[in-house]
């Protein structure tokens, strides 16, 4: 069996040079799994709340520690990012902008409304 | 629960030696759909629409609120119209995260242990959307 060129292969991932859109997408699915997180400490967090005074300021204390500062400007970012793109989606279902121009145009400016939201409510977070 | 067959994604014939509870093809409610594909999309694009506003009221609430401890945040959600909001944000939050945990679950996990996990990251979302729903009525 002659194999002087080799065939073909399928695209795989990490061959493929990153494109505006696939990864926009691996991100919509990335930060909506970190919200997911985030939502159960959100829950936790109104839990201690009912749970009274002393175990609410132990969360608190947490909170506004380092971790707890990091952990609450990811999910602002997360949070900004996948609403974003969320309606970039809805836009989408009702049928608008499906053409590869407007996807791009869309894409980066889902980057630019989720990085300004995102920065500016971390800084006021902070 | 009126015994209707339910379709799977492949076939066209439902399967009676399955019991109803058997099959994940069901909106959030577990109301038995012909349509089960189409229920998720709904529902996911619902949850979506209302997360917009009660998400950006909770961010905002959140980033203008002065203090932090207990004597300012608890009379906050002691009051009508926020624990009423605070109640759907979590609600419209644990449908939407669950309709996504279960996607991401279908894409990489084979069953069985698919539908396992499913059932449990449901039954551990709603256990947990309880004791909040709870906690903010308790305050």
């Amino acid at each position: 069996m002659t194999n002087s060129r080799p065939r073909p292969i399928s695209p795989h991932l990490q061959i493929y040079r990153p494109q505006l859109t696939a990864v926009l997408s691996s991100l919509h699915r990335l930060s909506g799994l970190f919200l997911s997180a985030a939502a159960v400490g959100l829950a936790g967090w109104v839990i201690t709340l009912g749970l009274g005074e002393s175990i609410f300021a132990s969360a608190q204390q947490f909170l506004s520690s380092g971790y707890g500062a990091g952990l609450i400007a990811l999910g602002l970012f997360g949070f900004f990012y996948h609403l974003a793109n969320g309606l970039r989606h809805l836009c989408w279902d009702w049928g608008y902008g499906y053409d590869i121009k407007n996807v791009y145009r869309s894409g980066w400016m889902v980057v630019a409304c989720s990085l300004t939201a995102g920065t500016a409510a971390a800084l006021i977070s902070l | 629960m009126d015994g209707r067959c339910v379709l799977s994604y492949g076939g066209d014939c439902c399967r009676p030696d399955l019991a109803l509870n058997d099959y994940l093809d069901f909106d959030i409610v577990n109301r038995p759909s012909r349509e089960p594909g189409l229920q998720h999309w709904r529902w996911q694009r619902g949850s979506a629409i209302a997360l917009t506003p009660f998400g950006l009221w909770f961010i905002f609430q959140m980033l203008l609120m002065p203090d932090f401890d207990y004597q300012t945040i608890a009379p906050w959600l002691a009051t009508t119209f926020n624990s009423f909001a605070m109640t759907v944000l979590l609600t419209t939050l644990l449908v939407h995260s669950l309709l996504g945990l279960q996607v991401v679950i279908e894409d990489y996990i084979a069953n069985p242990l698919q539908r396992a996990l499913i059932r449990i990251t449901r039954f551990i979302g709603i256990a947990i959307l309880v004791a909040a729903i709870i906690s903010i009525f308790a305050i």
